[in-house]
């Protein structure tokens, strides 16, 4: 049974953290191999979550939802009233995708996302989070100092542009439409989703204007 | 100032002393077989019943904080699974240090196989719960927060206690982590709460950037 007891929990990670072996290839080939044993996991079914994550499931997946966004205004209007609805007709629900809520860039407004607590992020949508987004750096320092932080990414933005920062301290995933970049007028959708970069949708980058 | 708030370790946002953020050099999904191996477990594995994801993220929290500063990511979630197999009398430690079971298995049906990946991949969890509860704050309303002090699970963070901020969105009742963390199912009024960024950090008078954060009713009072 589950003690859901915090102080159980403090004594058993006190003795874990003496007791496994100190590599962390180690101690997950260890769990591994004993989940095998045990047989609560098939390790043909970790190959496949692996192959779906490398290959299928990625930032791609957004990107082609941005690229809608830009050249669909009705389908715009869908996204921002029920992200999860609008990235189920591409087919991409999944993984942290039940609430989604997209943001909108402006001139006056840039969006940044983060999860203070922990490392909440779309999967389904933007595939595996990157490192930076899991770190204590962003996560302290994006809610209390954003435009220095984003200058690190090389995102310099006016002062009178609002900064909205959105910290996913529940279920609900946010994903950030950046601006169209100027200079785009005659390429198709494909072509812009190329242009769309993970951190834009995350809110670290603003996508250049193409001359 | 207020006693025991912003202790915990996992607690991040605001704390002061950490350096540049570190940018990926690409966007690989995984930088190492074991974390790629650590994510698969993750989803593949049979839990235990009372497994729910506010306790899984509680006994991440409750990782000491030399281990939760240092030890790489996938790692944490490694010590996650082993401290959860032992709170449920699933494994040894031994057991799991050997990677070698020595007792008998749970006794659980058969694991996910490959062929359910494609189709688990695709399914989506709804938060939102139907009860009878009205929201007690209407968008625009200027609201203050609680302060939530000790270990339980909450997702109060530390930095939007006891702050003034305004109701930017009702976004439906949802599960309550903070029960949710002790295996109970209930669910209240969820909004996203605006904050001005000037109220929350002294330095950062005169500034018009805000925070959001989305917190349940119970975090809130009027004011």
């Amino acid at each position: 049974m589950t003690s859901y007891d915090a102080k159980k929990i403090i004594d058993i990670h006190q003795h874990l953290h003496s007791d496994l072996p100190s590599d962390p290839a180690l101690r997950v080939k260890a769990l591994e191999s004993l989940l095998v044993e045990q047989g609560l996991v098939d390790p043909k079914a970790i190959d496949a979550w692996i192959d779906l994550y490398a290959e299928e499931i990625g930032p791609k997946r957004g990107a082609r939802v941005v690229a809608r966004a830009w050249t669909d205004p009705a389908y715009k209007e869908r996204l921002l009233a029920d992200g999860t609805a609008a990235i189920t007709e591409f087919g991409y629900q999944g993984h942290a995708t039940g609430h989604v809520l997209a943001v909108e860039n402006s001139d006056r407004v840039h969006n940044v996302v983060v999860c203070t607590l922990c490392s909440c992020y779309p999967f389904a949508l933007l595939g595996m989070s990157p490192g930076w987004y899991k770190s204590a750096e962003y996560r302290a320092r994006i809610v209390r100092e954003p435009r220095a932080v984003l200058r690190e990414f090389g995102v310099d933005l006016p002062e009178n542009t609002e900064i909205r920062v959105w910290d996913s301290t529940s279920e609900l995933r946010y994903l950030v439409l950046p601006q169209r970049p100027a200079g785009t007028e005659g390429l198709d959708e494909a072509a812009l989703a190329a242009l769309v970069t993970r951190n834009s949708m995350i809110g670290t980058d603003i996508l250049k204007a193409r001359m | 100032m207020t006693q025991e708030k912003s202790l915990r370790v996992h607690d991040m946002g605001g704390r002061n002393g950490l350096g540049p953020v570190v940018m990926d050099a690409d966007e690989a999904p995984f930088h190492a077989d074991w974390e790629a191996r650590m994510w698969g477990i993750n989803e593949a594995m049979t839990g235990a019943p009372g497994w729910t994801l506010d306790w899984w993220r509680h006994v991440r929290e409750l990782i000491p904080a030399e281990d939760y500063l240092t030890r790489p990511y996938f790692d944490q979630w490694m010590q996650v699974y082993a401290a959860m197999m032992v709170d449920d009398g699933w494994a040894s430690i031994g057991e799991i240090a050997r990677g070698k079971a020595v007792r008998p298995a749970p006794q659980v049906s058969p694991p996910m196989p490959a062929s359910d990946v494609l189709a688990a991949s695709r399914r989506t969890t709804d938060f939102r719960r139907d009860t009878d509860r009205q929201p007690a704050f209407k968008v625009g309303a200027y609201v203050k927060t609680i302060r939530i002090g000790g270990i339980a699970h909450t997702r109060l963070p530390a930095y939007a206690m006891e702050r003034a901020g305004v109701v930017h969105a009702y976004r439906g009742n949802h599960i309550v982590p903070d029960e949710m963390a002790r295996g109970r199912e209930m669910a209240e009024p969820l909004y996203t709460i605006a904050f001005s960024r000037a109220d929350l950090w002294p330095e950062a008078a005169g500034s018009r950037d805000r925070i959001f954060v989305d917190l349940w009713e119970r975090y809130l009072e009027p004011r």
